[in-house]
């Protein structure tokens, strides 16, 4: 937002030192209202790693102990949507940091190219299965949004009224996981043809013309609560990274981010 | 918000401003400070001031002795009301409002810990002042600074911080990503 990060990372400095000396993996996972903080505080975590070209601050234990209360959760309750989602956030957290880390330390020189080259088909399995394994009940197609009011613009190369695009409803959240996913997925992807020096695979440009016209399609429902379109432009930001560069994509790629930063 | 956690809001608040003001602040739908006399418009006040030389930086959290901190706290509820009615768990990146956790248990927490409530307002300041034409982020970084000087003051006080202090600086956090 203010674009200040240094400042965020005092901040995230601060808070890695308060929650590490408040609580630990075991403990942090007892009440339902801490592992939620948790994933807040994993948000910086992720963020500042990423910003820094450095590895994840926080121990791999964190992500995984939230991650494994989420599982218990939903093995007790299997139909609760709340804790189907906070599962796969907290699985795509683990996901992320691993991904993260594991570039970051290869860039450092800690991974030896050959162990890179073991670890990261691997990697990319599980970036993939993703969004494979979203499950039936949070992709349920009924409660895709059939019909947003409104005429697609000529100028505009997604259709983000075109029928089916969003989830509403109990499944709103599910264009959140999605963009969520995608976002992993163009990050692996950049980082994966950076390392090997080799072009970014077509297939995820295709994906990337998707979260755009979900994030579009999100701007576009007048239902959406508060605050969507932000949390929404993070993983388009990413995606925008693989569209093509001529005059007209330009020049729409700047009005759309405009509206963004009026927006916050 | 219900109705029922709107009264938990009164009972928590252990803040020193005038209370019936604060209710007419709850149920406004102006801007700050156009439920005030003319003379004295806070919202004009407050964005006219640097941060850095508000009186209000100083007080110790309990002496309301200027017309700029008792603005300020009436600005405060203002805000408190903007992110219950305005903001959402989108504002915060945390995807799902699970067990109504942010204006539920989080917003306790905010209603209880000063740094933590003037973080809150100032991010409800921040999405106010954009979604206003003529908006002014000096409002946002007054309740920033607030909170964090109340912040100092609160760790200088106590050496033993607990999570409300960890939720304050997740909350300053916010607003740089």
């Amino acid at each position: 937002m203010l674009g200040d990060w240094v400042n965020l990372m005092g901040h995230q400095k601060a808070a890695f030192e308060m929650l590490t000396r408040l609580y630990t993996p075991e403990t942090i996972v007892k009440s339902d209202f801490l592992c939620k903080v948790l994933l807040w505080y994993i948000r910086f975590d992720l963020f500042v790693g990423f910003q820094s070209g450095g590895e994840a601050v926080l121990g791999r234990e964190w992500y995984e102990a939230v991650h494994e209360c989420y599982v218990e959760k939903v093995r007790d309750k299997p139909d609760d949507i709340e804790m189907l989602y906070e599962e796969r956030f907290a699985h795509s957290r683990l996901v992320a940091k691993d991904s993260n880390d594991l570039f970051a330390r290869t860039a450092k020189g800690l991974v030896n190219p050959q162990d890179f080259m073991t670890q990261l088909p691997k990697l990319k399995e599980r970036v993939e299965a993703l969004r494979r394994n979203l499950g039936d009940k949070l992709t349920d197609p009924s409660y895709k949004v059939h019909q947003i009011p409104g005429e697609p613009d000529p100028e505009d190369f997604v259709n983000p009224y075109e029928p089916d695009v969003i989830w509403g409803g109990p499944l709103w959240t599910s264009n959140y996981l999605q963009l969520d996913l995608w976002g992993i997925q163009f990050m692996f992807a950049i980082s994966s043809s950076m390392a090997l020096k080799v072009p970014l695979d077509p297939e995820v440009t295709k994906e990337a013309f998707k979260a755009v016209q979900v994030f579009e399609a999100i701007c576009a429902y007048p239902e959406a609560p508060p605050g969507a379109l932000l949390e929404a432009q993070v993983s388009f930001a990413i995606a925008t990274l693989f569209l093509p560069k001529d005059q007209k994509t330009v020049q729409w790629l700047r009005r759309t981010f405009a509206k963004i930063e009026a927006a916050g | 918000m219900d109705e029922d956690e709107e009264d938990d809001y009164v009972e928590y608040d252990d803040d020193d401003d005038d209370m019936s003001k604060s209710q007419d602040a709850r149920d406004s739908s102006h801007t700050p400070g156009s439920f005030l006399d003319q003379s004295t418009s806070p919202s004009t006040e407050a964005s006219s001031i640097p941060p850095t030389v508000r009186p209000s930086m100083s007080r110790k959290g309990s002496a309301q002795t200027t017309k700029g901190a008792s603005a300020m706290a009436r600005d405060l509820q203002f805000y408190l009301n903007y992110f219950r009615n305005h903001m959402s768990v989108h504002h915060y990146s945390l995807k799902r409002d699970t067990h109504g956790f942010l204006k539920g248990d989080f917003l306790s927490w905010a209603t209880k810990f000063e740094p933590l409530k003037y973080a809150v307002a100032g991010y409800a300041a921040y999405f106010h002042t954009l979604a206003q034409p003529d908006g002014r982020m000096s409002t946002f970084l007054q309740f920033y600074n607030e909170s964090v000087s109340r912040l100092r003051i609160a760790i200088t006080k106590n050496k033993k911080q607990g999570l409300a202090t960890f939720l304050t600086i997740l909350q300053l956090a916010s607003i740089e990503v």
